[in-house]
Formats: C-alpha cells, sequence, structure tokens
C-alpha cells in the first residue's frame, strides 16, 4: 500500500468523531491505547496482524488527544468565568491579533496572563475575544490590562476560545510581547493593505483586500451574497488558491532572478509561512502552505510527489494541533475540495474525453468545466447542509470567475510590488486591477440573473 | 497491508509511545494543577490604600517622610489616581531600594 499516512489520518479522524460523539472517558480511551500498544509490540513481525492493531491503536490516539483537548484546566480563563459571569472582571496580558475596527468597536484576540475577580488575582491562560468601543490604535504584542464582563460564545468552541469581553483599557503598557515573526506578518499586512486602498477605489480596493489578504470588514454585504449565490465566494477568502498564487509568483520571481533552487525553496517556504500569519492562520491557509511545502520538498530531493499523502500530511499537521478543527466547516471544505478535484477529475476527464475537442479553447473551457463540476460535486453536500443553499450555476461561474480572479490576484501581487519598488507606475496597475474587478462583479451579476441559478432550501 | 520494514515498525511505535506518554502527562498535569492565587486583595487589611490615604497615614509608614508623603500627594492630585504600586517609582526621592522598604505597606483599591 502506497498511502500509509491517508489511512493513518483517516484513522485518526474517525477517532476524533467517535471521542467527539460518545461520551468515553479518558481513562478508559487511555487504557484502550495501551492495550493496543501491546499488541503492536507483541506482533511487531507479523505485517498484517501488526497494520490492523497499527490502525485501531492511532484511532484511539485521535480519540485520546480529543479528550485532551476538551480538558481544561483549572488555570484556564474560562473557568474563572464559571464564577465570573457577568461580572466586572480584570485581565492583563497580551493582544494576540491584529485589532480590526468593525461596526464602530475594535475587535481582537487577547492572550490572558492575569485574571481578577473578587477581590482574587489568578494566574491564568487561554485566549479572549475583545471588543473595545471605538476605533482604539493597538497592535500585535501590545500589553494590557483590561476590565469588563466576560461571556460565554458556542461559536469560538472550535477555535479554541469560549469567552467574549466587551472591555474598557484599564492600564496600557510600553512593552511589545509578540513574536516577530508575527509582528513582522502583520506590518507586511498593514503596509499592503494600506497601499491596496491608497490607489484604488472602495470597492475594487474592499475585493482585493478579501482576496489577496484575506480581509472582509470593508467588503460590501450584497457583493458577499451574490458570490455566495453563485459559489463563488471562495475567492473572496484567502484559501489554497490564493497560497497556490503565492507560492507560484514567488518561484516564478526567484527564477527570474536567477536564485538557485535550494535557496528558492527555503525563501518561498519562509514567505509562505509568512504569507500564512498574515492571514490569520485558517485552516484553508495551513493545509495549502504545508501541501506546497511538502511539495517543493519533494521536487527538491527528487521525490515523487503524492497528493494524497500531502493532504494527509496537511491535515495530519491541523488536527495534531487542535483536533477540534476537524468540525469546522473551513477545513472540512478545504480537504473536500482538494480530494474530489484530485479524485473525481481524472474520473471525468475519462468519461467526457476533453482531449478530442480539436480547438484549443473550447477544450480548455471544457477543461475548466470538468474541475468546477469535481469540486461542485465533492462540496455539494456539506454546502447544502450547513449554507441551505443549492446552486447549479456554481460549476459554469467557476469556469469564468477563477481564470479572472487568479488575473485579480495576480495583478494586486504586481500592484503592490510596483507601488512599493515603482510607484511612479503603480495607478496603471490600478486601474486594470479596477477594471479586471468590475469584469468580475458584472459577470457575478449576470449569472445570478440566470433562471435557477440558485435555490434557498 | 502497509510494506513496513520492522525497523521502521519501531519507529513508528516509539514515536507514538512518546505521542501517548504526551498526552497523558498534559491531562494528568490539567486535572491536577490548581488555581494559583497571586494576591488577595482582602489581605490588604492593615495596609493603606494609596489613592484614599491622608498625609497622616502615608508619613505612619517606615521610610515615608513628610516632604515625600507631600509629593506623593501631589502626584496622585495631579495623575488622578494610581493604577499600580510601581507609579510610584516615578516620584521624585523614591528609588528602586526605598521602593522595596515601602511596597508591602501600600495597595491600591
Amino acid at each position: 500500500m502506497k498511502r500509509p499516512l491517508v489511512w493513518f489520518i483517516s484513522c485518526f479522524s474517525l477517532g476524533i468523531c467517535l471521542a467527539n460523539h460518545l461520551s468515553i472517558g479518558f481513562f478508559w480511551l487511555q487504557l484502550f491505547v495501551l492495550l493496543f500498544f501491546i499488541l503492536c509490540l507483541w506482533n511487531i513481525k507479523r505485517r498484517i496482524i501488526f497494520d490492523g492493531f497499527l490502525c485501531i491503536l492511532i484511532f484511539f490516539i485521535g480519540a485520546l488527544l480529543l479528550r485532551n483537548s476538551q480538558k481544561l484546566s483549572p488555570n484556564h480563563i474560562s473557568c474563572y468565568s464559571r464564577y465570573s459571569y457577568k461580572q466586572f472582571s480584570m485581565v492583563k496580558g497580551m493582544v494576540n491579533s491584529l485589532p480590526i475596527f468593525k461596526n464602530s468597536r475594535t475587535s481582537f484576540l487577547f492572550k490572558t496572563e492575569e485574571a481578577q475577580f473578587n477581590n482574587l488575582k489568578f494566574c491564568s491562560y487561554g485566549d479572549i475575544l475583545v471588543y473595545l468601543k471605538g476605533n482604539v490604535n493597538l497592535g500585535y504584542g501590545q500589553e494590557l490590562t483590561l476590565g469588563g464582563n466576560l461571556y460565554r460564545r458556542r461559536f469560538l468552541l472550535n477555535q479554541d476560545r469560549y469567552l467574549v469581553m466587551n472591555a474598557r483599557i484599564i492600564k496600557l503598557y510600553p512593552e511589545n510581547k509578540g513574536l516577530i515573526l508575527k509582528r513582522l506578518a502583520f506590518y507586511l499586512k498593514k503596509k499592503i493593505e494600506n497601499i491596496i486602498f491608497k490607489y484604488l477605489a472602495a470597492t475594487p480596493a474592499a475585493i482585493l483586500d478579501a482576496m489577496v489578504l484575506g480581509e472582509r470588514r470593508t467588503l460590501s454585504p450584497l457583493i458577499n451574497n451574490a458570490m455566495i449565490k453563485t459559489g463563488t465566494v471562495h475567492i473572496l477568502v484567502v484559501s489554497g488558491f490564493n497560497t497556490s498564487l503565492v507560492a507560484l509568483i514567488i518561484i516564478s520571481l526567484l527564477k527570474l532572478f536567477r536564485v538557485s533552487r535550494r535557496a528558492s525553496f527555503y525563501i518561498a517556504a519562509f514567505l509562505l509561512i509568512i504569507y500564512c500569519l498574515m492571514t490569520g492562520v485558517s485552516s484553508p491557509v495551513v493545509r495549502a502552505t504545508v501541501m506546497a511545502i511538502v511539495f517543493m520538498g519533494a521536487y527538491l530531493l527528487k521525490r515523487e510527489v503524492d497528493i494524497y499523502n500531502s493532504c494527509a500530511i496537511a491535515a495530519g499537521f491541523i488536527l495534531a494541533g487542535n483536533p477540534r478543527q476537524l468540525f469546522n466547516i473551513g477545513f472540512q471544505l478545504s480537504f473536500i475540495s482538494v480530494l474530489s478535484i484530485v479524485y473525481l477529475y481524472p474520473r471525468l476527464k475519462i468519461f467526457f474525453k476533453p482531449e478530442l475537442i480539436k480547438i484549443k479553447p473550447a477544450r480548455f473551457l471544457m477543461e475548466g468545466f470538468l474541475v468546477s463540476l469535481s469540486a461542485w460535486l465533492g462540496t455539494l453536500g456539506p454546502i447544502v447542509c450547513y449554507f441551505k443553499i443549492f446552486s447549479p450555476i456554481t460549476v459554469i461561474a467557476n469556469i469564468f470567475i477563477v481564470p479572472l480572479a487568479s488575473l485579480i490576484t495576480l495583478s494586486g501581487f504586481t500592484l503592490v510590488l510596483t507601488a512599493i519598488f515603482c510607484p511612479a507606475i503603480a495607478p496603471l496597475f490600478a486601474s486594470t486591477n479596477e477594471l479586471l474587478v468590475v469584469l468580475l462583479l458584472n459577470i457575478n451579476a449576470f449569472l445570478l440573473k440566470i433562471p435557477g441559478a440558485s435555490f434557498n432550501l | 497491508m502497509f510494506d513496513f520494514t520492522v525497523q521502521e515498525r519501531r519507529v513508528i511505535l516509539f514515536f507514538l509511545s512518546m505521542m501517548i506518554t504526551g498526552i497523558a502527562v498534559s491531562y494528568l498535569k490539567k486535572s491536577h494543577a490548581r488555581a494559583e492565587i497571586l494576591t488577595d486583595l482582602y489581605q490588604n487589611i492593615g495596609k493603606i490604600n494609596l489613592n484614599t490615604a491622608d498625609k497622616a497615614s502615608l508619613v505612619s509608614i517606615p521610610g515615608i517622610a513628610d516632604k515625600l508623603a507631600d509629593r506623593i500627594l501631589e502626584y496622585r492630585d495631579k495623575e488622578g489616581s494610581f493604577l499600580d504600586r510601581e507609579d510610584l517609582k516615578q516620584i521624585k526621592g523614591i528609588t528602586n531600594y526605598r521602593y522595596e522598604k515601602i511596597k508591602d505597606y501600600l495597595f491600591i483599591k
């Protein structure tokens, strides 16, 4: 069997599902793990029996990991909230994300270090989501003491966060405690955002900001809803698609400057990690970053690239960090779409035979249609289930919108680079960008007008 | 099924044993941890609240004389209130040595 990793990650994920649906305690799971570990050791020389026990062992490790992630230490900030619920509390810590100003309030993640309730000051850890009134000028890593009420919010559970605080700043400290790499990523993000909003009009800038940096706070809800209806909203969030484009740009540029293969691998890997941090470390971006690094590594080591195995590595990487990501819709759609394209596209190609089409553009369109159809078939179930929307137009929309979105992203990055290195010609690129965005919106609006384009279930 | 050699199987088992131990240790640490109280603010009984203290109370602290008490009150009037005991260091005459000497007599509320 060529793909042991795929089997291991499948067993691991099944274990996580089991632990999520059954209430088996940590002790019993640990007992099963030990039992199968001993059985594996016992049968180390018997190939088939060993492999069977190994799969079961990994299955129980998945369950055990989820149980462990669900267990919180009494020092976790959410444990204190049990007796500070809706009471004034004070927390000391640092800003752990880039603050966002939206709907006349500033929101950010706050990494707690100390918490104070009822005249007792505790040592604490864990992130909370903080809302401050107005536009507050804060940066990542800023050390603060905040005061306010803590609330529980269920939607934050799978992200390893439990509490929300409507706060006011009690004290600002001069120190910046943030990680250097993250600080660099956020600095670059701010710089790129400034360039986008300086050279483009409000709507194209908002769309480009969403496509390049994953920031949707300035995006009009009307545009967002129109893209949801045509099933092309994935281009407005940073996903594997954007990461692969970034990787392509970096490698092409490095090749242009005649940088050696080994050096360009390290540079590209570093820049991809920075891009991943810039865009908020979401599951699709982590998946794409890990897969891109695995692909480049395989190319460098002259090893065969297997997309299923690299997908499994990416999934293992994400789930080992937070097993609850398995129940995150972003994680599910990201992996399902990639796997359905990889699995269904060659089969659909055999069935529809696009290579028989002699006219090149028509063949290209047919191939695009098949890729889009594969992704649509794969993601149909989860989309209907989660979003209650059925959009047959998605298959056709993606044929036109995805290449256009690639072009917009590429021209967006070109705009950023020219604005940095040659600002005199940047307005020219900005005009091209605006034209492409207008084209994208018009195509989307046209497709939406077609009868039966989408149905709300 | 997976065509692993015996040595590869040993490596996999070693890796998994490390992982299992790690999970167990992490779980046990969480289970047996106790909420660590850094400060009990009720323990301030007998101490002086820097934000409400008058000159007489401040002078009663060993290490604070008349002049220094005046400067503390002046600073408090100017800044509104003390947010942290360490704010005292900004007052002329309170060196690190003096601060260490007087800090245990004071609290902030």
